[in-house]
């Protein structure tokens, strides 16, 4: 499993800008779905709804 | 092939990462808040007036009263600079910080010139790495643990010269609980053990045994004045364990599906720091099961809590956070403070605080009566072609909060159902954009007299958010290994984003 290394904050600043709910506390979590697009992003750890998004995302 | 790629993005605390405040209670993708949606509520008015602060304000609810801001260079090299506070202890006018470099000793005798006394082990011998926990362990004495290394036990005395007492070394020691003679340690390996020390004669503290069957992932260990202590563990949440044999602690049932950073006990109510999930309040009056009566919201991500006396505070990454206790399981929210850096350690003697905010020790004195405003974000992306967006309010203060102007740039609507906030309540502003380039900042003018006034600032952009497209970027993993997400176009992709502490 990767590790990658934000140095700067860069990612999580654009991502932060592309969340619904763009708050500073960590952790955060999204889903990009096969084409690109955001499919699923929170900021709690919610295992069922990952596996649940994940799932319908590969049964397409 | 692969069906699934998860992505671990981190950073630590050293990035420039802006650390605004974050309604980190919601979680949903629906995009909507769910604040101020019930059919019954007040319709949307559009914000009118100037941005000026009222004239009289009065007193704040959390004033930092002095402190210290550790920034003498120890030894050579930058690694030896001591920083990230997360835990404190306090005996009389000396505080006691524990993180990286170590442990450092403060003088609070004066608070407007507090002072270090010294920083141990003796920075000049070789970088320690990182103590997370310190317990006071009798008279002038404490123990200190390293998670990778060890567990150190020091004579304090003398706060200008600490003595090494004993060091026993091994890791996956994290929490510590002194009761009378006994010192019990968490230890996270083997699935979670707990030692029991007698530190009864501090000239010779030896390990009595060493119990399996607890928290396999505990964080902290809290103590009551009544026979229990209770594990703050992130699998488990919290665990009772009783101390009716001091020598052979009983783990009980673990209680709730959270994970769980820290506790404090004030009588028959447990306070337990619960991440970006907030405090949790627990009903203590049977011991050995506690009961989750509520969760109290914060705007960062709750790590510590300390309840003394009528007053509960909470280090939330953001800031301090405090409430009234006077009735234990029903807090009320009396104040909220953004600290300077990152809050991460906080203990209280009543209404006064001491934060660990990352390289600075400061007291903070709690006055309860005035508004205190927290927005969910202070950074906003519109879309280009037009649209709206929600910030949530909350005031974390004691008095109403009154929202008495705002101002936005041309095409950009502000509109609130309700311009005053009680105590603990949260209301939206909705902001509407008409389409185009924006680049611009809004201004809210409050009664809350520690900022009167405050900015959103609000961009126009396409990222798109849930359903639009993700933005692209390419880092590089902890091998030098470049990651390109575009590149990974054809299965879903799982970002977990992080930070080292």
């Amino acid at each position: 499993m990767p590790v990658l290394y934000d140095q700067q904050g860069d990612v999580f600043k654009e991502y932060r800008l592309a969340s619904p709910f763009p708050t500073g506390a960590y952790p955060h979590d999204w889903i990009i779905g096969k084409d690109g697009t955001i499919i699923y992003f929170n900021n709690r750890f919610d295992a069922d709804r990952m596996i649940e998004t994940l799932e319908r995302e590969l049964a397409e | 092939m692969k069906a699934v790629t998860l992505l671990l993005l981190g950073c630590t605390k050293d990035d420039p990462v802006t650390q605004p405040t974050g309604d980190s209670t919601v979680a949903t993708d629906s995009g909507d808040s769910s604040i101020d949606t019930a059919e019954d509520l007040p319709p949307w008015q559009a914000l009118t007036g100037d941005c000026s602060a009222p004239a009289d304000l009065g007193a704040d609810t959390l004033v930092y009263e002095g402190g210290h801001q550790i920034t003498s260079k120890k030894g050579d090299g930058p690694s030896t600079l001591f920083i990230e506070l997360v835990d404190l202890e306090k005996d009389g006018d000396v505080v006691y910080g524990v993180g990286q470099g170590g442990l450092i000793l403060f003088d609070f005798s004066d608070v407007s010139e507090v002072s270090e006394f010294a920083v141990y082990p003796d920075p000049d011998d070789g970088f320690p790495g990182r103590f997370h926990r310190v317990e006071k362990i009798g008279e002038g004495a404490v123990a200190l643990v390293h998670r990778d290394f060890e567990l150190r036990f020091a004579d304090v005395s003398d706060p200008s010269n600490p003595v090494l007492l004993r060091d026993d070394l091994g890791g996956g020691r994290e929490g510590l609980a002194a009761v009378g003679d006994r010192l019990y340690v968490s230890n996270r390996s083997q699935g979670g053990t707990l030692e029991v020390w007698d530190v009864s004669d501090l000239t010779d503290i030896v390990e009595l045994d060493s119990h399996e069957g607890f928290g396999p992932n505990t964080w902290e260990l809290s103590k009551t004045d009544d026979g229990w202590l209770y594990a703050a563990d992130q699998s488990l949440g919290v665990l009772p364990i009783s101390l009716a044999d001091k020598d052979s602690p009983e783990a009980g049932q673990p209680v709730g599906d959270y994970a769980v950073q820290h506790i404090d006990v004030e009588g028959d109510a447990l306070y337990a720091a619960m991440g970006s999930a907030g405090v949790g309040v627990f009903d203590r009056s049977d011991p050995a099961a506690p009961v989750l009566v509520t969760t109290l919201a914060v705007a960062g991500s709750a790590v510590q809590v300390a309840a003394d006396g009528d007053y509960l505070f909470a280090a939330d990454h953001e800031g301090l956070v405090a409430w009234d206790i006077s009735d234990p399981l029903s807090p009320v929210a009396v104040g909220h403070q953004v600290s300077e850096q990152f809050a991460l350690a906080v203990i209280n003697e009543g209404a006064t605080a001491w934060l660990g905010d990352w390289s600075i020790a400061g007291q903070w004195a709690l006055t309860p009566g005035a508004p205190e405003l927290a927005l969910s974000n202070d950074l906003i992306q519109l879309p280009t072609d037009g649209g709206s967006t929600k910030v949530s309010l909350t005031n974390y203060g004691q008095g109403d909060l009154e929202i008495v102007g705002a101002t936005g740039p041309e095409g950009v609507t502000l509109e609130m159902r309700r311009t005053t906030l009680e105590s603990g309540a949260s209301t939206n502003l909705q902001l509407s954009w008409t389409g185009g380039e924006l680049d611009d900042t809004i201004c809210l003018a409050t009664n809350d007299p520690d900022e009167p006034l405050r900015e959103i600032t609000v961009v126009s952009g396409d990222n798109g958010g849930l359903g639009g497209p993700a933005p692209d970027f390419t880092l590089n993993d902890l091998d030098g290994n470049s990651w390109r997400l575009s590149e990974q176009l054809g299965h879903p992709v799982v970002l977990a984003y992080f930070a080292t502490w």
